[in-house]
């Protein structure tokens, strides 16, 4: 999907929401323009919404959006997970890893090996430019 | 034995080190330690012995250079090193604990009644080198809460300004501490068990510890001294490596012209903080000077299968203040699945070196 007809769809489907379309395109601008992006955070895209369009989006706005700009269809954006342990140090995740912690309710401690039960609290979500952004 | 192995396995392995192996050996998975062991035990015949096999050669080499902090010693007198390996060969290794249950790990209350002296467990001697195996008994200690419910009723008036009473305990661990000569002209290695971010401190003192036990034991066997040999200062290598083009360096610490001190990692493996933007563009406008560096390399094990040995001289931004502080004498190698990682390692480092 070229950035042009990217952005036609994005207006289309919230052409009776205009602030939401707009925070939408923003980052979609964004991702198009910027080289060497891999890691975005809910804080940083909720910066590039603002510093863009002055919108301040609620937290349900923010998720909405990325939940948005992650469908398959568009794919301007793509989830990560990160572990983060108690040294601060980060170890990436896959899908199936966080799936199966899902499933399981506990994922494995990436050193220990130990079984954490309540583990939603140290998985860190990212975003990163889905595979179909042309930039 | 098997569940033995594999409860030593799980005590020094870290699970992500474990997991390569197990991929690339096929053995069975586990959604953590405990159901991998149970999927492992479940095995029958051919498949039970061959993995039994393989993980005896794994958590061998994992004793020798699994999450190490390493230490270099040059001889500074021609054939001191020859001399080492014969008085070692000549030893006999004393009947103890833990050298008549080595490799496996001790039961705690065993360790507990154990000196903290180090033990001498084992000599193993192939081509290249002599590896002499110590065990040692450390300590960690952990601040635990102390519940202000089990303070004495007669008590209670003298804690009554506390919210919160802690108390620091002790907790003992068994560590397995190697010293490696080679018989090529190489440094001599001493290489301490160095689990997760172990103080610099304690690194220290369990290396003293191990250099006073081997010449303990070099006297016994004739050796008179060990003023032969020199520790091989490793912060130059710190600029080195971020010059060169080794490896992803996924941690630097450094301070700028303008006054600043950073600290900076990389989240991914493969990512390289020399060509990551925001550095690129910082590093071009202001001079930097490294004083700690963390890399690591990417080797094919299978295909997609990768392990991701780590090299770590953590450096501190006051060791540049003056040139007599420049001074680093250990570096930490991590998440090493083989042997070969471990080498390769070294290697970049003896490259660097010279």
């Amino acid at each position: 999907m070229t950035p042009w007809v990217l952005k036609k769809v994005i207006e289309t489907d919230w052409a009776e929401q205009a602030e939401f379309c707009a925070a939408c395109l923003a980052v979609v601008d964004y991702v198009h323009s910027t080289q060497e992006l891999s890691h975005l955070t809910f804080g940083k895209i909720r910066r590039i919404v603002k510093n863009e369009t002055k919108i301040d989006l609620s937290e349900r706005d923010l998720v909405s959006l990325t939940a948005y700009l992650c469908r398959d269809d568009l794919s301007v954006l793509q989830v990560g997970f990160e572990f983060l342990d108690e040294n601060e140090e980060i170890f990436p995740l896959s899908k199936e890893d966080i799936s199966r912690a899902e499933r399981e309710r506990s994922l494995p401690h990436p050193i220990t090996g130990d079984m954490i039960e309540d583990f939603k609290d140290q998985i860190l979500i990212f975003f990163e430019p889905g595979e179909r952004i042309e930039r | 034995m098997l569940a033995d192995l594999l409860n030593s396995i799980s005590v020094r392995t870290p699970y992500l080190v474990m997991n390569k192996l197990i991929s690339s050996k096929e053995l069975p998975t586990g959604h953590g330690y405990e159901k991998l062991k149970a999927n492992i035990l479940a095995l029958k015949g051919e498949a039970r012995i061959s993995a039994e096999q393989d993980l005896t050669s794994f958590y061998e080499e994992q004793i020798l250079v699994g999450e190490k902090a390493v230490v270099l010693l040059n001889q500074t007198v021609d054939g001191f090193r020859e001399s080492l390996i014969e008085a070692f060969r000549e030893l006999e290794i004393p009947e103890s604990t833990p050298q008549k249950i080595f490799p496996l790990y001790l039961p705690q209350a065993d360790l507990l009644s154990l000196e903290d002296t180090p033990y001498l467990c084992s000599m193993r001697e192939d081509e290249q080198y002599l590896n002499v195996i110590f065990s040692s008994k450390r300590f960690f200690t952990e601040r635990v809460e102390v519940p202000l419910s089990d303070i004495k009723e007669s008590e209670k008036d003298d804690y009554s300004g506390y919210d919160e009473i802690v108390a620091v305990r002790r907790h003992y661990q068994q560590f397995f501490d190697v010293v490696s000569i080679p018989k090529s002209d190489s440094p001599i290695e001493i290489r301490v068990d160095a689990p997760g971010l172990m103080p610099k401190a304690e690194i220290n003192r369990a290396v003293e510890q191990i250099e006073r036990e081997l010449w303990r034991l070099g006297k016994n066997a004739g050796l008179e001294t060990s003023t032969h040999l020199e520790k091989v200062n490793l912060f130059p290598l710190i600029d080195k490596i971020y010059e060169s083009s080794t490896g992803s360096i996924c941690e630097l610490g450094f301070v700028t012209d303008s006054g600043g001190i950073k600290t900076a990692r990389m989240r991914r493996i493969a990512d390289d903080l020399r060509n990551e933007a925001y550095h690129k563009a910082g590093s071009e406008s202001s001079e930097i000077v490294p004083f700690r560096i963390g890399v690591r390399w990417q080797r094919k094990m299978a295909d997609e299968l990768f392990s991701n040995p780590e090299l770590l001289i953590p450096g501190k931004f006051q060791q540049l203040s003056a040139p007599s502080k420049e001074k680093q004498y250990h570096c930490a190698v991590k998440r090493c699945v083989s042997l070969e990682d471990y080498r390769f390692v070294l290697d970049k480092i003896s490259q660097l070196i010279n």
